[in-house]
């Protein structure tokens, strides 16, 4: 077996056994799906209303929603264990992965796939077919939300491992993490510069969703520079605070629960 | 299922779990300082694009800026306020330990529902000070005077009652489908549609009004909100008596609800 031949085969098996109730599968896609189909209509209602803001219009936002769902459904269809990194952190649960002779932290990234991610991803591609102008325009975005779905994931890797330095607890991330999808959901116009700068740097949620869109809309060598630099540099960092977190990491001995 | 006991001792049951769900949320610093991040985050980007409309698009709907940020502020303050109730009636479910829960003396879901009220309780107490004084860092004022702040109280206090009754009914739905996250799903977004959460109903088309008026919706979220666009006392009333009235209406759903639950639980349904 190379090297990360592992990383597919343990994708594969959490698919499985979540597979092995289909229609129970089928039916959290297809209700996330309608979710989003709603929250769509919100903006509907919106713009309905305001008509555009500041040249942003229905489909522009639509299109923002639309990557953002994308992005949120490979994490939650993949990569769903970056949520229980702090759970892990706080209950020991770190040992089973650290036991391995495969990288701790993508052992936990793997280690959870939720069928509700394939309707965030089918539903974002509708909604980004609605408001793109071309198939090119299309597929472009869906390489966008694959390279937004690395800056969230990184993001909510490197908000759980506040756990190992602070008493922040999984609910804690999690709702630090609701509020990072707030800044990616929404055309970042208008905002003090001082939040304008977080969102690139601290908080890169401008990366995942509106900088994407920008782009589509007047495309830019340099953004789309951007982009793909925050899709790999965003992950490295989150691996750093992982490996130094590591260092302060201590629990109960659970290496007997590998499996 | 459960045995009899009396209504002082039911009585003093469910004023305990209420006392444990408010104890428990204040213990519980992070959750509520993550929950005001939450709502502050909602609150500051949606005024942010509301500043940024032409005046004339909310003129269109007899809105202001400062009126459509305290009616977010307010029915934010009432959906972050439950958070996801549900998920604790369908975990207790799934993973058998209603069972040891049935057979108390005092109802299941009326422990449950107590229980959550404290937390609810708690939350609306913490986040409410912090969130009005942040509506009013935004907006520079304030909609409706003191006097009608304790009618708002009422309202906000009704509004989640009638948001947790649906999340309890959503819980129960474990006992026939296996999860009730996909019903969550829909039920939370119809919630966000026809209840008004970002915008008030005066500013949606004419049919989708009178379709969100049929359903319990609005009782949750505008009912309290509206307070913010129209602080008249006739009006304020109004919506007292619609939550009121769907209030009970919750109420009847939540027991037949229950009762059914027990009999599919005690007939063996859920073990299979």
């Amino acid at each position: 077996m190379n090297r990360f031949a592992w990383i597919p085969a343990l994708g594969l098996a959490n698919l499985r056994s979540e597979l092995l109730r289909p229609w129970n599968a089928a039916l959290l896609g297809a209700f996330m799906a309608i979710n989003n189909f709603v929250w769509f209509g919100v903006w509907a209602l919106f713009f309905g209303l305001a008509g555009d803001v500041r040249g942003w219009t229905l489909r522009d936002v639509t299109e923002i929603y639309g990557i953002l769902a994308v992005g949120y459904g490979i994490y939650s269809a993949f990569f769903g264990g970056a949520r229980n990194v702090a759970l892990f952190i706080q209950n020991g649960g770190l040992d089973v992965y650290l036991g391995r002779p495969r990288s701790p932290l993508l052992g936990v990234l793997f280690s959870r796939c939720d069928p509700t991610g394939f309707g965030d991803i089918a539903s974002g591609a509708v909604l980004i077919a609605w408001a793109a102008g071309s198939p090119a325009e299309w597929l472009l975005a869906l390489v966008f939300a694959t390279l937004g779905a690395s800056v969230l994931v990184s993001v909510y890797v490197a908000i759980n491992c506040l756990a190992f330095w602070t008493s922040a607890r999984p609910r804690l991330c999690d709702q630090l993490f609701e509020s990072f999808l707030q800044f990616a959901m929404v055309p970042q116009i208008g905002l003090p510069v001082f939040v304008t700068v977080l969102l690139y740097t601290v908080l890169p949620a401008a990366f995942i969703a509106f900088v994407p869109v920008e782009i589509l809309r007047a495309f830019s060598l340099g953004k789309a520079a951007a982009v793909v630099a925050a899709a790999t540099v965003f992950p490295a960092i989150a691996a750093g605070l992982f490996r130094l977190g590591l260092r302060r990491y201590a629990s109960g001995n659970r290496a007997l629960d590998v499996r | 299922m459960s045995a009899r006991i009396t209504s002082a001792g039911a009585f003093a049951a469910l004023a305990h779990a209420f006392r444990l769900g408010w104890s428990e949320t204040w213990a519980q610093r992070s959750a509520l300082l993550g929950t005001f991040v939450n709502y502050a985050v909602i609150l500051s980007l949606w005024a942010n694009l509301y500043r940024q409309l032409h005046p004339q698009s909310l003129a269109r709907a007899s809105l202001g800026y400062a009126q459509v940020v305290w009616y977010l502020a307010l029915t934010e303050l009432v959906a972050l306020a439950i958070g996801y109730a549900f998920r604790q009636i369908q975990d207790e479910i799934l993973d058998g330990s209603v069972t040891a829960l049935l057979v108390r003396p005092v109802g299941y879901v009326a422990l449950t529902a107590a229980q959550e009220i404290g937390r609810t309780a708690a939350k609306i107490a913490a986040l409410a000070v912090p969130g009005a004084a942040l509506a009013y860092w935004l907006t520079g004022t304030a909609p409706f005077g003191a006097a009608v702040v304790p009618a708002v109280a009422v309202s906000v206090m009704a509004g989640a009652a009638n948001l947790l009754a649906m999340q309890v009914l959503v819980g129960l739905s474990t006992a026939w489908f296996g999860t009730a996250r996909p019903v969550f799903f829909i039920a939370q977004k119809l919630m966000f549609v026809l209840g008004g959460l970002i915008l008030p109903l005066d500013a949606y088309p004419a049919v989708l009004v009178k379709i969100a008026w049929l359903t319990p919706f609005p009782a949750m979220l505008y009912a309290p909100a509206s307070v913010a666009l129209d602080p008249t006392w006739p009006h304020v009333a109004a919506m007292l008596a619609v939550q009121a009235f769907w209030l009970g209406l919750a109420w009847l759903a939540v027991v037949a609800a229950s009762t059914a639950f027990e009999r599919r639980y005690v007939e063996g349904g859920l073990a299979a």
